[in-house]
């Protein structure tokens, strides 16, 4: 029985740290879908951009991974603010799904220029070797606690931002009514651009994280996605607190699942909790009811 | 506020106002009449940057602003408030308030606070999500956010609508002790009567042209145009 409960709290603290590695993805999956209206599957790209930015930094000139995950923001949220100028913006006032499709074709786009200039081989980050931290009967990866950390700061400094500062009204305002905010004088061209910057720059620290914990290739963000946008949507589309709970929930859902299904269906939970959260809870756990 | 010849509308083929003209001098309240599909609304968006016109000119102030974007007219000192999803419902009162001041961000907080007093009924919910307020309460706070901006001009689409005659009758008088303290407005108003009864004058639109103009006494007492327009 000890055995069973222990195996439990183990599946459950390993789906607490796969949650932290995709809260931040899903923070900026949502940040960009309450802004821009759409559904950005274009992360999966940016996070790969990121994850192979850092990737070069840190084989590359040794840089260590506390200057290498600005770095990978910085890269993919340059990249994101273009992608926004180039594809998002000339299509204005199109359907939502139009946009999501366009975001599906930039990530493809994405992906494939890194496998053409980088390969479809794993490459790892050159990191010390940590073990593992033992408490009882549990097991913690040194890196997973790293990135949760991150995620929760990541959480609390954009959450401070959009609550109590001028340009987090804005925010909120151009997510809310992008007309009415900007007859009020608020610039939600601009605001649009720096919402790409920061979402895409999320993904793109994420991958950073998640290289450092794994190894990358160019389809890093790909295999990601589908929990990413589940975590959103479980969380409430547009909500960020939503999406770091989303990501738990997706984590611990996905890993506690291997008790009775086959590890290879774990990546199916998430599917199902789409289907689930869609059907009964639209506006996920923490989303606001619009009017 | 000078508007000339304005043809404007929503699709290709779509011309709603087909060369409308009007004028709204200083602490001037005017008032738009005419039955649906007139343009009353198309000609504030227009006046607001929200629709580029295809034709005619917008001037502000000795400025020309035709199809200038909403934040430069913003600028040039006139909120519109629109007769719909004219608050950010996520945001609080006072958020709301905050943001409508966004261009004036080193005096926001302090006429915050007199909007509050001036508003008993936002000081009350300050805290709560605008969409949690009554028509009532959210029309006050959207001319409310819309006076936080510090206008010249005030442009107002329908703020009556879905209003009980009690609420409508405070609110009216809250927009004659606006224009008194020297603020513009220009209004479009399905109430006419009563919008007739506190404006200087007034402009009848049918189908996209201008049909009447004058003082707003003389239209409201024209037999005619109370037969026509004003339901008797």
């Amino acid at each position: 029985m000890l055995d069973v409960l222990t195996q439990v709290a183990q599946l459950a603290l390993n789906g607490i740290m796969t949650g932290a590695v995709l809260a931040m993805p899903a923070i900026g999956f949502t940040l960009l879908y309450a802004v821009l209206g759409f559904p950005n599957f274009a992360v999966s790209g940016h996070l790969a951009v990121g994850a192979f930015a850092g990737w070069i930094l840190n084989t590359h000139y040794g840089w260590p991974l506390w200057a290498v995950v600005p770095f990978g923001f910085i890269a993919a949220g340059v990249l994101g603010v273009a992608t926004q100028r180039v594809v998002v913006e000339p299509l204005r006032g199109a359907a939502s799904i139009t946009l999501a499709i366009a975001s599906v074709a930039v990530a493809l786009l994405i992906e494939n220029a890194l496998r053409f200039g980088f390969g479809n081989t794993l490459r790892s980050y050159d990191l010390p070797l940590a073990r593992d931290v033992t408490i009882g009967a549990l097991r913690f990866g040194p890196q997973q606690m790293q990135t949760a950390a991150v995620a929760i700061v990541v959480m609390l400094l954009l959450f401070a931002l959009l609550r109590y500062t001028r340009l987090g009204r804005a925010i909120r305002a151009t997510a809310d009514n992008a007309s009415l905010a900007a007859v009020k004088g608020i610039d939600t061209v601009a605001i649009a651009r720096l919402v790409a910057f920061v979402g895409m720059g999320l993904a793109g620290a994420s991958g950073v994280l998640l290289g450092a914990d794994t190894a990358i290739d160019p389809l890093i963000g790909f295999r990601l996605v589908l929990a990413v946008f589940a975590a959103a949507v479980v969380g409430g589309l547009g909500s960020i607190p939503g999406a770091v709970l989303g990501a738990l929930v997706i984590g611990i859902a996905e890993e506690v699942s291997t008790i009775v299904l086959p590890s290879d269906y774990k990546s199916a939970v998430g599917f199902l909790l789409i289907l689930l959260f869609l059907t009964f809870r639209p506006r996920g756990l923490l989303g606001e009811r619009r009017n | 506020m000078e508007v000339r010849d304005v043809v404007a509308g929503y699709g290709a083929s779509d011309e709603i106002l087909k060369g409308v003209s009007l004028a709204v001098g200083e602490r001037e309240l005017v008032c738009i009449i005419g039955p649906n599909g007139a343009g009353k609304s198309t000609l504030l968006k227009v006046v607001a940057g929200l629709l580029r016109p295809r034709r005619g000119t917008v001037a502000f102030a000795g400025n020309v602003l035709t199809g200038a974007p909403p934040r430069q007219i913003a600028r040039a000192g006139v909120a519109y408030v629109a007769q719909e999803q004219n608050v950010f419902p996520s945001l609080t009162v006072r958020e709301n308030l905050l943001v409508g001041s966004y261009l004036h961000p080193a005096s926001a907080e302090q006429r915050c606070r007199s909007m509050m007093e001036r508003f008993p009924v936002l000081r009350e919910r300050k805290d709560r999500a605008a969409r949690t307020l009554s028509g009532g309460q959210r029309q006050t706070l959207a001319v409310a956010a819309a006076l936080m901006a510090e206008p010249r001009m005030l442009v107002l689409d329908e703020p009556s609508a879905g209003l009980s005659p009690k609420v409508t009758e405070e609110l009216f008088a809250t927009l004659a002790g606006i224009r008194a303290q020297g603020v513009s407005i220009l209004m479009v108003e399905q109430n006419a009567l009563a919008a007739l009864a506190v404006a200087d004058r007034a402009y009848i639109f049918v189908l996209g042209r201008n049909e009447r103009e004058g003082a707003a006494a003389a239209i409201a007492a024209d037999p005619e145009i109370r037969r026509v327009f004003l339901g008797g």
